[in-house]
């Protein structure tokens, strides 16, 4: 465990996710360098870095979207190898929430939320709807199981896919920008939903921009540029008196 | 006035050649289905040899015309393997599914290259795998996407058959020559003829149609 981790009385907390020198190369580009990362189970973390900086290719890795080349990937004491068992129990764990939702346009919102239940855990139907319905409610839109994808707003249809990954009843999740395909109105809708969340306790890495969720529940600001993490933080530290120079360029132009 | 009369009398005398048309088209349609797949599935497959046969085939499928193929498969190939005399009925079935699963291969890479982005590592997060991917993800938004294209391609598939009256089919258009040589009327049977492929062809693209409007129902893109 790195020693930067802000709050050393949840130390004892098991370790979520682990990531111990983590390299990997898009043939001679190497976007992630000898990343190193633990997660422990309910911490919430926010990852923060310029465009093209790795963000989205380190989450990609924790459940094997993207595969690393070197070092190693812990989830839940399951080791990421090229071993289809261990990918698949790894993603059985792992959810994810992507900034273009990803809802599958064919499909009602409710079976959107019930396909992987019932085709990966083998639920029957009706507990699968069930636990939708209850996912559903938690993200305030039961109302609108019935309808398609194409049918909801940009909101609604994030606040769907973080229902969606919830009723695989995941121990973490992953957020890859959930709020910046968003219309400006719906951001809040979206982000509240994500703070009810963490007040349940649910283990979460976000990649996000948005600050102000960034200072009301994250235990960690991790500050990655060119495959690098160069930085973790709380919060408060990190906006207020980031210790990276990188970090001070990047705030400066996402303040304004 | 009296041939068109010729031709309603003579639709019955060419209802054996419309079987006929009908099984060898239906038979190479599903075949040249399949075919397609398989080709798809090898064009994605990432290993370099099977991309490149899958390529190849498809370049050469589409290049060719379908006469040279029809006679290659009943006269060269026989000759070349000493196999005697083959089936011209299922020559003219494969000859029709190779050519087929070509242009429906194309079809059918074209509407997949069409799907909404993401859609794939939705599936993947959620922990599906490879072939519930496909069968339950991809698949059906594939499907309404190509139907109307896959029908286009039944139907050119149907227009290229009279072709293989040339090695000895009794087909529709076969057995409307036949006709004509028995009745001495050189438009009634034609015309008999023509009306039948109008109204397959027609079905098809409703029947199409039809299935396009009850996959797509209730979803808005
Ligand atoms: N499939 C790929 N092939 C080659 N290079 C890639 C590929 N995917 C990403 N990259 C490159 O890797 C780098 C990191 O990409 P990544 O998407 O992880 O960045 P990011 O931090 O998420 O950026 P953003 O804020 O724009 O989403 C970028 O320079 C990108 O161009
Ligand atoms: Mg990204």
């Amino acid at each position: 465990m790195t020693s930067s981790t802000p709050a050393g009385n949840k130390d004892i907390r098991e370790v979520a996710i682990s990531l111990d020198q983590v390299s990997k190369w898009y043939g001679s580009f190497q976007v992630l360098q000898n990343v190193n990362l633990n997660v422990r189970v309910g911490e919430r973390i926010v990852i923060a870095g310029p465009s093209g900086s790795g963000k989205s290719t380190m989450i990609r890795c924790i459940n094997w979207l993207e595969q690393h080349q070197s070092g190693r990937i812990v989830v839940d004491g399951i080791e990421l190898t090229s071993n289809y068992r261990n990918v698949d129990a790894v993603r059985k764990e792992v959810g994810m929430v992507f900034q273009h939702f990803n809802l599958f346009p064919h499909l009602t919102i409710l079976e959107n939320c019930t396909l992987a239940p019932i085709w990966v855990k083998k639920q029957s139907k009706k507990d699968a709807d069930a636990v939708a319905f209850e996912f559903l409610e938690k993200v305030r839109i039961a109302d609108q199981a019935h309808k398609f994808p194409g049918q909801l707003s940009g909101g609604q249809q994030q606040r769907v896919a973080i229902a969606r990954a919830l009723c695989m009843r995941p121990k973490v999740l992953l957020f890859d920008e959930p709020t910046s395909a968003l219309d400006p109105e719906m951001v809040r809708e979206v982000l509240d939903t994500m703070v009810r969340l963490a007040e349940d306790g649910m283990t979460m890495l976000c990649v996000t921009h948005e600050m102000g969720f960034a200072r009301q529940v994250a235990d960690r600001v991790i500050f990655m540029d060119r495959g690098e993490i160069l930085e973790e933080n709380v919060p408060d530290e990190f906006f207020s008196k980031p210790r990276h120079e990188r970090a001070r360029a990047f705030l400066s132009q996402i303040i304004h | 006035m009296k041939y068109l009369l010729g031709a309603v009398d003579t639709v019955p005398l060419l209802l054996d050649g419309l079987v006929t048309t009908l099984l060898i088209c239906g038979l190479a349609s599903i075949l040249a289905l399949v075919g397609a797949v398989c080709i798809v599935a090898a064009r994605r497959s990432g290993i370099g040899v099977v991309v490149w046969t899958a390529k190849v085939y498809v370049t050469l499928m589409r290049g060719l015309p379908i006469v040279i193929l029809v006679f290659l498969l009943y006269f060269g190939v026989p000759a070349l393997f000493d196999l005697g005399r083959v089936s011209a009925l299922w020559v003219g079935v494969l000859a029709l599914a190779m050519n087929g699963a070509a242009f429906q291969s194309e079809v059918l890479r074209g509407a997949i290259a069409r799907l909404p982005n993401g859609q794939t590592e939705g599936a993947y997060a959620l922990g599906l795998n490879k072939f519930q991917l496909w069968r339950l993800v991809l698949t059906p938004q594939v499907l309404p996407i190509a139907l109307p294209a896959l029908a286009g391609e039944i139907g050119f598939l149907i227009k290229a058959s009279p072709v293989l009256s040339l090695i000895t089919v009794v087909d529709l258009t076969r057995r409307a020559q036949q006709v004509t040589m028995q009745t001495f009327d050189p438009l009634g049977p034609l015309l008999a003829a023509c009306f039948l492929y109008f109204l397959l062809i027609g079905s098809i693209s409703w029947v199409s149609r039809y299935l396009e409007t009850r996959l797509t129902v209730g979803r808005t893109r």
